[in-house]
């Protein structure tokens, strides 16, 4: 069995909001191994973007522990967990969260700067990854010059500008058209059976969770359902 | 690394064009008024030590009246024998006097009002010594000169439509005078307003126009470092001659160390006003700064989830105030030296030859200073935008 990547274990997260106390989840363990591609589903205030938020260590368990390759992220401060996003995980967002003042390759360019990589070699890498996702010819456009689909790939080319192990995608989707959608589900796909990466992804539409190999259901705070997905051949 | 962060926030800022501009205009009056004020501060500092060095620090004034009444040419207290009291006190190596009188100048039927400055011919290179008199073309004066003037070039030139040459004859109160001697001008007594000053022997001054008595004495010591020993003396034998203090004596360095005290004075009244506009300034930048970061609140959460560190998000937020608090102290020093150009410019034409513009130190010290208050007031926002939460920031509408 391939080593786990990202571990959850007994998981708990709790928000207050005012007097009353939300458990967005409640106790969740959860291995996600080294290659796999993993959809998360559940109707909406299920918790699966608290639990993608929890796995991707942008915010910290209530309780609990995350494992990334098997370092307890309750050790680490928040530079470190900084550095795990930055070096480690890709993050792809619904909203394409672009920033739009800057042109494409920019965009792509930024979590290079953050790794502290030279000027010259972000823009080859930059302009290299652009092409790679087909956007050769708009590497000086401004997201807001883009379509939806294209501003997908602009977030796809920059979570994969660190070359990470892990890409992680919340609703990558969910903005798009049917067309641009299958285009950015054929991308990600493509990103694991040729590239390696380990996906994990958030969706509620069952047909795009299908192209991963194994889904987990969420409801209420807690995993009720965890399976392969029966390939169509 | 450093350099890069120093454009991305000079980027930030040249996109908010407007809102900085005005941001940097508190910092920027605030430095423009340290530098332009404290430039004149120093500038007269340097010029009025500078002026008093040349009256030599090992002189003695001794001047009618009191100190607070600036009575000079009007009070007669002191005595022509004062002298001689004054050159018996031990340590006393030499002294002299002004005989002082006006009178009416007629040349090539012109007229103009004259000071004349009467002084004792043996003593004359006392005045030499300190300044006051440096004959550029004729003579010395002698006990014999009952019909002869000195004059300073800027008074021989300026006076009339010609210009009085060396030997030429010009008549004071109807008497014909000859002139003996040009001088080069006189700035120390100019700046004090006697531009119009006409040297002749005390002779001329006591014979001619019946003022026995000088206005002035300056006596020379022979040790400075007696010099506050002799002072107290020679007040002590003129008190008693005179039966009262009505007179008081002074040495350079009491001169100076009064215009300094006054300096000093406008040097804090500058400071104090500076300040206010350096503190007002920089909770502009604050402001700015506090609205920067709620605009790009999204962005930083962005930011922190591809991977940048709180550190240098902080440091991010840190150089873009420190570089609107740079910006507005380079304006601030480039429009203050121009105001003490001015300054400068208008002192020099009002015969107070002093440079009012900004020494190096002044230069970096208010562009080090204008860096530190922009760093300080952008502390609270960049810590704010450091301390965010990346999930929260994120979903920021």
């Amino acid at each position: 069995m391939a080593e786990a990547v990202i571990k959850a274990v007994n998981v708990v997260k709790t928000y207050n909001m005012g007097l009353v106390q939300v458990h967005a989840l409640s106790g969740v363990s959860f291995d996600l191994l080294k290659g796999e591609f993993v959809s998360i589903m559940g109707p909406s205030g299920s918790g699966k973007t608290t639990l993608l938020d929890v796995l991707s260590v942008l915010s910290r368990p209530t309780s609990g522990e995350v494992f990334i390759n098997k370092k307890p992220i309750s050790k680490m401060d928040d530079n470190e967990l900084a550095k795990i996003r930055g070096q480690t995980i890709g993050f792809v967002f619904q909203t394409f969260n672009l920033i739009n003042r800057l042109s494409a390759k920019e965009n792509v360019m930024m979590p290079l700067w953050f790794q502290g990589v030279p000027k010259g070699e972000r823009e080859k890498i930059a302009e290299k990854i652009l092409k790679d996702v087909g956007l050769g010819d708009r590497i000086n456009h401004k997201p807001s010059e883009l379509s939806g689909g294209q501003r997908q790939r602009v977030a796809i080319a920059r979570a994969l500008a660190v070359n990470p192990d892990i890409i992680v995608a919340d609703e990558p989707t969910g903005n798009l058209d049917s067309v641009s959608g299958d285009q950015i589900m054929d991308l990600i796909v493509d990103l694991n059976k040729k590239h390696g990466k380990t996906i994990l992804m958030v969706t509620h539409e069952e047909d795009i969770a299908a192209n991963a190999e194994r889904i987990v259901r969420l409801k209420d705070g807690k995993i009720i359902a965890d399976e392969k997905v029966k390939k169509k051949k | 690394m450093v350099l890069e962060t120093f454009s991305v926030a000079f980027n930030n800022i040249r996109n908010q064009k407007l809102r900085s501009y005005l941001t940097l205009l508190g910092i920027v009056i605030g430095i423009a008024a340290i530098v332009s004020l404290i430039g004149i501060v120093q500038g007269l500092q340097n010029f009025i030590g500078s002026e008093l060095q040349s009256l030599g620090m090992n002189s003695i004034f001794v001047e009618p009246g009191s100190e607070m009444g600036m009575t000079t040419a009007v009070s007669r207290s002191l005595k022509a024998d004062d002298l001689d009291v004054i050159r018996g006190v031990p340590g006393v190596k030499d002294a002299t006097g002004f005989w002082e009188t006006s009178a009416t100048m007629k040349f090539k039927d012109q007229e103009a009002e004259v000071l004349l400055v009467g002084m004792e011919p043996d003593k004359m290179f006392m005045l030499e010594d300190m300044g006051y008199v440096e004959i550029t073309e004729g003579r010395e004066f002698t006990n014999t000169d009952m019909f002869s003037v000195g004059l300073y070039s800027d008074f021989a030139e300026e006076t009339f439509d010609d210009p009085i040459q060396l030997r030429q004859t010009v008549e004071l109160n109807g008497k014909k005078f000859r002139v003996i001697a040009i001088s080069k001008p006189n700035t120390f007594a100019s700046s004090f307003g006697a531009s119009n000053m006409v040297l002749v022997t005390k002779d001329v001054v006591q014979k001619n126009f019946d003022e026995e008595d000088p206005v002035e004495l300056i006596v020379t010591v022979n040790n400075t470092s007696e010099i506050t020993d002799v002072q107290e003396e020679i007040e002590k034998r003129l008190e008693k001659k005179h039966g009262s203090k009505d007179f008081y004596t002074m040495t350079s360095e009491n001169l100076l160390s009064g215009a300094d005290a006054i300096l000093g004075l406008v040097g804090l009244v500058v400071f104090v006003i500076a300040g206010i506009s350096l503190l007002v300034g920089g909770i502009g930048i604050m402001n700015t700064m506090l609205m920067t970061v709620m605009e790009r609140t999204r962005e930083i959460g962005i930011m922190k989830a591809i991977g940048a560190s709180s550190n240098l998000v902080l440091s991010l937020f840190l150089f873009e105030a420190g570089l609107i608090g740079l910006i507005g102290g380079i304006l601030g020093v480039v429009i203050g030296a121009l105001i003490g150009l001015l300054a400068s410019v208008a002192a020099s034409y009002e015969g107070f030859p002093f440079s009012a513009l900004p020494s190096m130190e002044l230069i970096g010290g208010a562009l080090i200073f204008s860096l530190v208050v922009g760093m300080i007031s952008g502390w609270i926002p960049a810590n704010r935008a450091a301390k965010m939460d990346p999930v929260e920031a994120l979903r920021f509408e």
